[in-house]
């Protein structure tokens, strides 16, 4: 038998050719709580999702329980090997109870016609009381429940199937920080009873107060693995970014003009509060802060898309109320938006429709489209931005992740914009599009357009900004000049909630 | 697969619809030469006219991502009210004028409740299709309101263009050439098709959603009062409880020619395809002396061998 309980060796992952994971060789001890950190984007949550069995590691990379090699095809399979997982997203079923939760997975409860509720009832009320959640009512929809109680539902599933090994991914992102120390007691009693737990998560005090051991990735790969009491929280953050500065980054010269841009004490409710920040033409403003700071809503709530509850917003020194989509375009911005696939393009038409879907009422007589104009239009921007492509006429999900970027930016700028929001406008794609991404946005700050970049790869903010705002949990951590920045200082205040700002954001 | 193989795959893929209307006019040809009869042919395509028509509007419809089940019981209520205007002696070109107008009406109220009420419109149309029936027997008090005006059967029915070509044939190819043209080569349509492959987007690229799905209902509405003018024609009376297949005919028949269930993806020549498809089987299974029940169950099944036929090509596509 392996001292170990569970080990992943050499374990790697490519989705349609880009690698995610490279080479991860991890030995969890049995019984403790293993800690695995990284940035945005640095492979924990694929990890999980192999170790669960939801994907499947690259050939080469083993998986062993207890000194076994096992191969798990299914989720279901990590869990007939006592691995349960809690992702960040809950898996439960809204309008079922939790009783009904908690057996829903062991099928040996309700085999045949006739449903055992009674017993079920009784696994479910033991399994809470063993999380000493006795207040959770079995009967009740789990609709019903708060998403910190749903958390302690889900572990109760995971405790009464029998959990020997419990992955949780960032479990305390979305819960108030009450419910935050419930949970790291819950983690505490679990490794109290000899169970191993695998904790994902940015917030280093967390990982300080419960862990034994941690892992650091980074873009894909493990760096390290090292006992808490030998590493420290800026050793942490320094393993955790420690990126060179490659020369992706072209180099440019900013000339800052007028102000063209003013948020003032902006806030929409439940969401953020109390932004404000200046944009200059010819500059480049980076909005940092990790998975739920709240930056992308900043940008839709200056798009009219999200409701502003307080503050206000001044365009090239006027008041501005964004109402909508179309009369910001009218007020020449852009939204290059975060997900290409979901909300840039429309996939099943071709580039041409694409680019000229923005203002195509500007372009047509009387409603009538000349497609000859448009497709002339279609490949000007096919040579400016390098767009790799047969023809304009072909369908968008032909292209790949690079070249559909190019085409969602060629067409915002279509509309002639001067404010531009590029909303993580690199994520997923190869190295090569990214620089080419980065040289568009350079060339466009020359020609005195304004920028605003959401991103959450440091080194890009980094690499591209004039000035980084960096938010946390809704509110303003800071802003600072492209001199001062480091990705040290960005992940400071990205991830350690000052508690100046708790008290602000607990008066709201 | 070779490159050749794949491009012929392709090819078929994107010429299917014809490929089965090849087969079945080559099938039906062999087996009753009459078939291919251009007197026959004339009256299959007259007959379509009235599954036609509605399947173009339809196309407008379900690419929007939408869907209409409303359009036989709005053809209804214009057969009864045309009957009603002609009986009380209003003169053709007016009485057309109002049917087009409560035609747009009827379309307006499916896309004002589907839109402002967010209510997914197969629940608001099964809705008004209910109502819309109702409507039409009360107005004729459930009786057929008959039409004696020749001017009006010859002009929407029996009657010759040139001498060679009846007029429901001139409006099928009429209502074609506007929905072709409406569809491929104007902002509406372009719209239309945004919306229909990717909301999200087309909401942030500043496209006025809400309105663009309201003018596709009325437009609707539109098609399905041309189904009822036709088919008063045809019957000689506006009758109540007429067309109660029309808006499944026209949803298959869109089916039939490749438009997407999710919307974005469609072509009208697609739905002529589909329509000439279900055209030729029930003329082809009449000569062969079919009834009219087993016509309906080789409708049902030659749909989901279409659409099957359509996935397993689809994956194919993507190797």
């Amino acid at each position: 038998m392996s001292e170990f309980v569970l080990e992943l060796i050499n374990i790697g992952k490519t989705f349609s050719g880009v690698n995610v994971l490279r080479n991860i060789n991890i030995q969890i001890r049995e019984g403790e709580v293993h800690a695995l950190l990284g940035e945005n984007g640095a492979g924990k949550s694929t990890l999980i999702k192999i170790i669960s069995g939801y994907h499947q590691a690259d050939k080469g990379g083993q998986v062993v329980v207890k000194g076994e090699v096992v191969e798990f095809k299914r989720p279901k399979d990590a869990m007939n090997a006592s691995i349960h997982t809690i992702y960040q997203e809950l898996t439960l079923c809204p309008y079922m109870t939790v009783a009904e939760n908690i057996v829903i997975d062991k099928q040996e409860h309700y085999k045949g016609i006739k449903l055992h509720n009674k017993e079920y009832r009784q696994i479910a009320i033991a399994a809470l009381q063993r999380l000493g959640q006795e207040d959770i009512n079995p009967d009740s929809l789990v609709k019903e429940l708060s998403i910190a109680k749903q958390q302690m539902v889900e572990i109760a599933k995971a405790l009464s199937g029998n959990a020997k090994v419990i992955l949780m991914d960032e479990p305390t992102s979305s819960i108030s920080e009450k419910d935050a120390d419930v949970l790291l007691g819950i983690v505490k009693k679990l490794k109290s009873e000899g169970i191993t737990v695998i904790y994902i998560s940015h917030r280093l005090h967390e990982i300080r107060k419960i862990s034994d051991r941690v892992t650091i990735l980074r873009d894909g790969n493990h760096i390290c693995t090292k006992d808490i009491d030998d590493i420290t929280n800026q050793e942490m953050i320094n393993i955790m970014v420690g990126r060179e500065h490659h020369d992706i980054y072209p180099k440019r010269e900013a000339h800052i003009g007028d102000k063209i841009l003013s948020v003032q004490q902006l806030s929409s409710e439940g969401t953020f509060s109390k932004v404000s920040f200046d944009v200059h033409k010819g500059e480049i403003f980076g909005i940092g802060g990790l998975v739920g700071a709240k930056r992308t809503e900043i940008l839709e709530a200056l798009f009219g898309i999200r409701n502003i509850s307080t503050g206000k917003i001044f365009l090239r020194g006027k008041e501005f109320v964004p109402g909508s989509p179309s009369n910001c375009i009218k007020n020449k911005i852009a939204f290059i938006t975060e997900d290409r696939r979901k909300s840039g393009l429309v996939l099943c038409l071709s580039i041409v429709q694409n680019i000229n879907m923005v203002n195509t009422g500007e372009k047509s007589k009387f409603g009538f489209i000349n497609w000859k104009e448009l497709k002339e239009k279609a490949n000007g921007y096919k040579k400016m931005l390098d767009i790799k492509l047969h023809n304009t006429n072909q369908v968008a999900s032909t292209l790949s992740g690079g070249n559909q970027q190019k085409v969602v930016i060629g067409k915002w700028l279509e509309s002639k914009p001067d404010l531009i929001f590029f909303d993580e406008p690199t994520r997923g794609i190869d190295i090569g599009a990214k620089t080419e991404i980065y040289t568009i946005m350079n060339e466009l700050a020359a020609k005195g357009v304004a920028i605003i970049l959401v991103s959450s790869e440091l080194p890009e903010l980094i690499g591209v900004s004039d000035r980084i705002m960096v938010m946390c949990e809704g509110v303003m951590a800071g802003t600072i000049n492209y001199e001062e920045a480091s990705q040290e200082r960005l992940m400071y205040l990205a991830s350690v909630k000052e508690p100046q700002q708790q008290l602000e954001s607990q008066e709201e | 697969m070779g490159v050749g193989k794949k491009a012929f795959v392709n090819k078929i893929i994107k010429f299917r619809t014809v490929v089965i209307l090849l087969i079945l006019v080559i099938v039906f040809g062999i087996i009753k030469p009459i078939f291919l009869n251009p007197m026959n042919i004339m009256n299959m395509l007259k007959r379509m006219s009235y599954t036609a028509i509605p399947a173009f509007g339809m196309t407008f419809v379900m690419v929007l991502g939408g869907l209409d089940i409303s359009t036989g019981s709005i053809a209804a209520v214009i057969g009864v009210v045309m009957a009603l205007l002609l009986k009380n002696g209003m003169p053709i070109f007016p009485a057309v004028l109002i049917c087009l107008a409560v035609g747009m009406v009827l379309g307006l109220v499916n896309g004002v409740i589907s839109v402002k009420g967010k209510i997914a419109p197969f629940l608001v149309t099964l809705a008004t299709m209910n109502i819309f029936r109702g409507f039409a027997l009360v107005l004729s008090a459930g009786k057929p309101v008959s039409i004696v005006n020749q001017g009006y059967i010859n002009l929407f029915g029996t009657g010759m263009l040139f001498g060679v070509l009846y007029t429901p044939i001139f409006f099928l190819i009429l209502f074609f050439a506007i929905s072709w043209y409406l569809f491929t080569k104007t902002k509406y349509g372009f719209y239309i098709r945004c919306i229909g492959g990717n909301e999200e987007a087309a909401k942030v690229s500043g496209i006025p959603i809400n309105k663009i799905k309201i003018w596709t209902y009325v437009i609707m509405g539109i098609f399905g009062c041309v189904t009822g003018l036709i088919l008063d024609a045809f019957m000689s009376a506006g009758l109540p409880a007429i067309a109660t297949d029309t808006a499944m005919d026209a949803i298959a028949a869109v089916v039939l020619g490749g438009t997407a269930i999710t919307g974005g993806i469609g072509t009208l020549w697609g739905t002529l395809g589909g329509a000439l498809i279900m055209a030729s089987l029930n003329s082809g299974m009449s000569l062969l002396g079919a009834q009219t029940h087993v016509q309906i169950l080789v409708k049902g099944v030659v749909i989901i061998l279409a659409v099957l036929l359509d996935n397993v090509l689809k994956s194919r596509e993507t190797i």
